[in-house]
């Protein structure tokens, strides 16, 4: 069957499919015919891909070709990349530490003008969903503007950086685990030609062509871990040849799925709470033996007690934090060796770093002063109680945690409120129930509100059903066309209009239930329909007979609105909050008001 | 101490001392031969189109002119020190003409609701939090209909399982109007709902029953609490409605007696 069709742009008026809008408008057959003779994509075989999803296809659309000069900036550490890079020509430069903002030229997310604000009251169209078809914004090929690293020499000089040659693979670890960018990347040569490729592209490569991923793994090994093992204490006091060796000996563990929203949305529905807990894969079990120290990587864990029949949580951990460092220097320094204090559980998918216990012992260990050593075996030698478990290690030493109720961390971790970076919790003690939040929430989008207020709630805080703006959002990985991306700048999770085709699978596996598909209308607030054309592209008539144009919508913060989320700017009784979930002091300030 | 504590022994503070001041001033002006009158007409006047504003500020949400809360603390402790204002307006008497009346009553509606408004706002938002699951308004109907639904299930397959009319008789005499209607806000807010003697007939009907329609009962059981629920949320959420439809008409009323006392009383004192 002919599928060249497939790499055809469609027309405008259709109903919108798959590469709808290509990554880059400039690709074309004489450069994907170049790449297909490239390492590494010479060595995937073409027929492994299906015939809707062709190798090619993704080449010209899910991949662009991107030139930069000398000291321009190819990404920035702390931007959420949607995209990684193989390099075509020439060299780059990672640049491992921490540059200042003001070199970086991070510019602020446009907002509204005062004008332009006061202006939409009288162009808000009075019904639902309402907006032009046609004329939406053409996202190909938008790139920001170049800006370049001024007197590179000067501000490399005392940082750590590495040079990274041509052919090799950059970026994808931030692309596929939906998280921000580690370090700053500048071009190393005039010319430097790079391909940039979207995730989707990385996804579908790597579905079709499984040597994809044990490329990405090398590469990890090889850039990756490095930068992460220096920012994780107490390995950050070790010098460069101990971390390096660290970084050989580290073994990757995964736990759970990558795409577990399925399991959890049907466990919510089918199991009880110790069955859900029980059903969470064990990375480790409490009394078990330990045989190294635990980084979490990406994604999150529980941490449990044994409590009488059942298990009690006693925290949760994220990227960047450890555990099993207390039992292990306890083991060193006591003869009586004890196993894990608790037992620790993948919430959805978790990727460990593990170094070994004897690489812990050698190189780690004699890093921490004996009074450290000291207080740390202490407590890992301690099997009573329930004392929450700390974070990291300055927490650890001081003996400090943050002092929240027990059910309600039974409760962020039931319901994975943890992933939220923006969850939407209100306090019902002072929710008046006024709905002025929903009212404000549709007067600022197309008069349809961007969440429901109505979810779970414990002890009297409602865990709202609004986009959480996810650590790890789930609801991008089946998008077929990239419409539901993140946001470079300040990482929201938002919804290209244009590109979204309808399909509902960002709506399916939202583990929340926070995407409604809604049908759009015209101004008039009659719905919108696909359109027959003829071969000059000229309307024929709208095919009144399927179903109207559907559209994901969501909560986008107010993204370019002036003075952020309108429903917490709209509550007069301070009953609501966004809130990242990981900021648990903040939120212990804010439930104890 | 927390934010709330602080903040409302902050305002409180600024209140009083913000009302001694006034009233140190107006006895200046008063003791000077001033028109004091005249002075503070207007300062209740700005006062009051200031707090009648925080209902514009809600149509326009989007205008990033301070957050609602900011706007409502400034409307609560504004609003008492318009009565300060009022009191000091009207020189601590009470009006003796016909038009002055009607304004001072409805300026004292206006301000009684306010504060009945904010101890409703501040008191049942508790009760509904602790009565049960908490449930959005316009779905409440569509929700006691589904109950309804439910409880008629259960006693239809009851009496096809025993061959028994207990449980229907009962339901048609005492369910289904319980089902059927609302429970009025005094009643449910009274604490006088009618669930406790419904549960406890629905305990002695276990007498009449056969152990087969026991599970039948149960169910029962817990969608009369689940309905005393979806009454209560009702009620509570109708009053923390139901005061603004006081609060703010009176307002509009005030708006409208205030200018035209002020043309009157300009007109009368010649300064118009």
């Amino acid at each position: 069957m002919d599928h060249s069709h497939l790499l055809e742009r469609p027309a405008k008026d259709d109903r919108p499919i798959r590469w709808r809008e290509p990554f880059g408008l400039s690709m074309d057959e004489a450069d994907v015919d170049k790449l297909l003779r490239m390492e590494p994509f010479c060595n995937f075989s073409e027929e492994a891909f299906p015939a809707m999803l062709p190798l090619r296809g993704i080449l010209r659309n899910d991949t662009r070709i991107r030139r930069f000069k000398k000291g321009q900036f190819v990404v920035r550490e702390g931007d959420y990349g949607n995209s990684a890079f193989l390099i075509l020509e020439g060299r780059v430069r990672p640049i491992l530490d921490s540059l200042p903002q003001e070199l970086l030229g991070r510019g602020t997310v446009k907002k509204r003008s005062m004008w332009n604000t006061i202006a939409r009251v009288f162009r808000q169209s009075p019904y639902p969903e309402s907006r032009p078809y046609s004329g939406a914004e053409n996202i190909a090929d938008k790139v920001k503007d170049a800006f370049f690293l001024q007197d590179i020499p000067r501000v490399i000089d005392g940082r750590e950086s590495v040079i990274v040659e041509s052919g090799e693979l950059f970026g994808e670890i931030a692309a596929l685990g939906r998280t921000p960018r580690v370090a700053t990347v500048i071009a190393e040569d005039d010319d430097t030609t790079l391909l940039e490729i979207r995730w989707q592209g990385l996804r579908d490569i790597g579905r079709f062509a499984p040597e994809w991923y044990a490329h990405v793994d090398d590469n990890y090994r090889k850039h990756g871990l490095h930068s992460h093992l220096r920012a994780t204490a107490p390995i950050d006091r070790l010098t460069q040849d101990a971390q390096q060796y660290i970084a050989e000996q580290t073994r990757f563990l995964r736990y759970g799925s990558f795409d577990w929203q399925h399991k959890f949305k049907r466990d919510v529905k089918s199991m009880t709470l110790p069955e859900r807990l029980k059903s969470e894969p064990v990375v480790i079990k409490e009394e078990d033996y330990l045989n190294g120290l635990y980084l979490v990587r990406a994604g999150f864990v529980r941490v449990t007690r044994n409590y009488n029949k059942g298990e009690k949580t006693v925290a949760y951990l994220g990227k960047g934090q450890s555990f099993g460092l207390h039992e292990l220097v306890h083991n060193h320094e006591n003869d009586a060796a004890v196993g894990s204090r608790n037992t620790v559980r993948a919430l959805g998918y978790v990727d460990i770093l593990l170094i070994p216990t004897h690489v812990v012992d050698e190189h780690i260990l004699p890093a921490l002063s004996q009074q450290e050593r000291s207080q740390l075996s202490a407590e890992g030698g301690q099997r009573t109680g329930l004392t929450r478990e700390t974070n990291d290690l300055s927490s650890m030493m001081s003996g400090k945690s943050e002092e929240i109720n027990d059910g309600l961390v039974e409760f962020i971790l039931d319901h994975r409120a943890i992933n939220g970076t923006a969850a939407m919790l209100i306090d019902l003690d002072r929710c008046t129930r006024c709905d002025d939040c929903v009212r404000a929430c549709a007067s600022t989008h197309e008069n349809n509100p961007r969440f429901i207020r109505h979810g779970p709630a414990t002890d009297g805080i409602q865990f709202t059903n609004a986009c959480l703006h996810c650590i790890d959002p789930v609801c991008m990985l089946e998008c077929p066309t990239g419409a539901i991306h993140r946001e470079e700048d300040e990482g929201n999770i938002l919804i290209n209009d244009y590109t979204c085709i309808g399909c509902a699978s960002c709506a399916n596996a939202c583990p929340y239930d926070n995407i409604q598909m809604v049908p759009i209308t015209d101004k008039k607030g009659i719905p919108q329909y696909p359109v027959e054309i003829d071969s000059s592209g000229k309307i024929l008539r709208q095919k009144t007979w399927e179903e109207p144009f559907m559209k994901a919508t969501k909560c986008d913060l107010c993204s370019g609105q002036k003075g952020g989320p309108a429903c917490v700017n709209a509550c007069p009784h301070d009953a609501l909050v966004r809130t990242d979930m990981r900021d648990l002091p903040g939120l212990v300030r804010w439930l104890n008001r | 101490m927390g934010y709330f504590t602080r903040r409302r022994g902050l305002s409180i503070f600024v209140f009083l001392v913000v009302s001694a001041l006034l009233l140190g001033l107006w006895r200046i002006l008063y003791h000077s031969l001033h028109p004091d009158a005249n002075y503070t007409g207007l300062a209740l006047f700005g006062v009051i189109l200031f707090l009648a504003l925080f209902n514009a500020r809600k149509k326009i949400p989007f205008l990033p002119v301070w957050k609602a809360s900011v706007w409502m603390q400034l409307h609560i402790y504004i609003g008492f020190l318009s009565v300060v204002l009022f009191l000091v307006h009207i020189r601590f008497r009470m009006p003796n003409g016909v038009f002055e009346g009607v304004l001072a009553a409805v300026f004292t509606i206006v301000s009684l609701s306010g504060v009945i408004g904010i101890l409703l706002s501040r008191s049942i938002p508790r009760l509904l939090t602790n009565s049960g699951e908490s449930l959005v308004y316009e779905r409440i109907p569509a929700l006691r209909t589904l109950l309804m639904s439910q409880a008629e299930d259960i006693v239809v397959a009851a009496e096809k399982e025993v061959e028994s009319s207990s449980l229907t008789d009962f339901y048609i005499e005492n369910l289904r109007p319980y089902f059927k209607k609302r429970q009025s806000i005094w009643r449910m807010l009274s604490g006088r709902s009618g669930m406790r003697d419904l549960v406890s007939r629905l305990e002695n009907l276990q007498h009449y029953l056969d152990t087969r329609e026991l599970p039948a009962l149960e169910q029962l059981n817990g969608l009369v609490e689940q309905k005393h629920n979806l009454d209560f949320q009702y009620s509570g959420q109708r009053v923390l409605k139901l005061w603004l439809f006081v609060h703010i008409p009176f307002t509009y009323s005030l708006l409208v007696f205030a200018i035209a006392h002020g043309v009157l009383a300009l007109n009368f004192t010649g300064r118009i």
